[in-house]
């Protein structure tokens, strides 16, 4: 591999690397896992697809990072039922955890409305832990979706994969990604209408 | 906007909710159009400690990658846990032991000290024989005369055993 290659792959690493920890982080693994999964992935995609086009890179990395997310989540299970006494993955850890995203989640809102939100509501940090209450049962319902449905939201949403690429890393049709979506949006709507209830 | 519109609408139909509760009220995309927005904005607004973890995440992989390619103009880059740590972390992950907080240590260290404590110091004493009534051995109970049977020979060791002649000695100033 040359220079010029390295580089571009370090650039598409880096242009990636907080579009893959959130997709580890919505499923629920703890920062230091979500690290270790995304830099195996890299080592792995370097491996194995650097030599494919360019164009295909994103849906492929993703892929191999959802492959080894199923095999992290799958052995975590396999440790809950062995270890039975030591809760992994639902305890206190997990649940700060989902604070701090969530506290991300509200930086997002709060970027997105800034010229509407007054200051107070932007940087005023009780503010921002009270909020970020509120979002954290939005992330508990999206880590709630069934792994496919999931797997096509975030990428659609976080990734703005085309439904096309979303297949390609899910290994399925167009119209099963299309059916994944409306049923992941369908319960997040239910969600949200329940909220303005 | 104001705070209120990202509330319920129920709020502002004149629920007797006080201003408190309005303000902390949790606020979330009002749809889910406004959701995926938000979503698509998120990576953008991760903690700053975060970002610099997933840089060096990413340079410690381009140097592995690099090192392979035998490029070296490369920086080296620290990385946050050396080696061992990380060798040690893996292990422990194996074994089904997981890092836990300051606090959940310290009080299973407690814990576990305080059983051990107990164990060794408060249960020996439970079974002491101090409330078995002891019968009366009156040589003991005088550390002269004591010494004076061990220090004398065999045959006073017997005649002590004559309760005559040990009642004698117990009389006479030795």
């Amino acid at each position: 591999m040359t220079k010029s290659e390295i580089h571009k792959l370090e650039s598409f690493f880096l242009a990636n690397q907080q579009k893959a920890f959130l997709f580890c982080q919505y499923r629920g693994l703890s920062e230091q896992d979500s690290l270790d999964i995304i830099q195996d992935t890299m080592l792995q995609f370097y491996k194995h697809y650097s030599h494919k086009a360019e164009s295909d890179w994103a849906p492929l990395f993703f892929t191999v990072l959802r492959h080894k997310l199923i095999d992290k989540q799958r052995w975590l299970s396999l440790q809950n039922k062995l270890f039975f006494w030591q809760k992994t993955g639902n305890d206190d850890t997990s649940d700060s955890h989902n604070i701090e995203l969530a506290e991300s989640l509200f930086a997002a809102h709060a970027e997105l409305n800034k010229s509407e939100w007054t200051d107070n509501e932007c940087k005023n940090t009780e503010y921002a832990v009270a909020h970020a209450q509120g979002y954290k049962k939005l992330i508990n319902t999206i880590q709630m979706l069934p792994e496919k449905q999931q797997s096509v939201f975030l990428l659609k949403t976080i990734n703005e994969f085309s439904e096309q690429h979303i297949a390609e890393v899910l290994g399925v049709s167009v119209g099963t990604v299309k059916q994944h979506y409306a049923r992941a949006k369908k319960q997040l709507q239910h969600y949200l209408g329940e909220q303005d209830d | 906007m104001t705070n209120d519109d990202h509330t319920t609408p129920g709020a502002s139909m004149g629920t007797q909710n006080d201003n408190v509760n309005q303000k902390f009220r949790p606020q979330t995309p009002r749809g889910y159009a406004e959701l995926c927005s938000v979503l698509g904005q998120q990576a953008t607004t991760l903690h700053k400690d975060i970002q610099m973890k997933l840089s060096a995440n990413t340079s410690n992989v381009m140097q592995q990658i690099a090192n392979q390619n035998n490029v070296t103009d490369r920086q080296t880059n620290t990385s946050f846990t050396p080696a061992v740590t990380l060798y040690f972390t893996k292990v422990c992950t194996l074994l089904g032991l997981r890092p836990m907080s300051l606090p959940k240590f310290a009080f299973s260290t407690g814990t576990l000290a305080s059983v051990v404590l107990f164990s060794f110091l408060f249960l020996p004493q439970l079974q002491t024989n101090d409330n078995v009534p002891v019968p009366a051995l009156p040589f003991l109970s005088s550390p002269t005369l004591l010494e004076v049977v061990i220090t004398t020979s065999e045959e006073d060791l017997l005649v002590i055993e004559d309760l005559d002649l040990y009642e004698t000695l117990l009389n006479e100033p030795l």
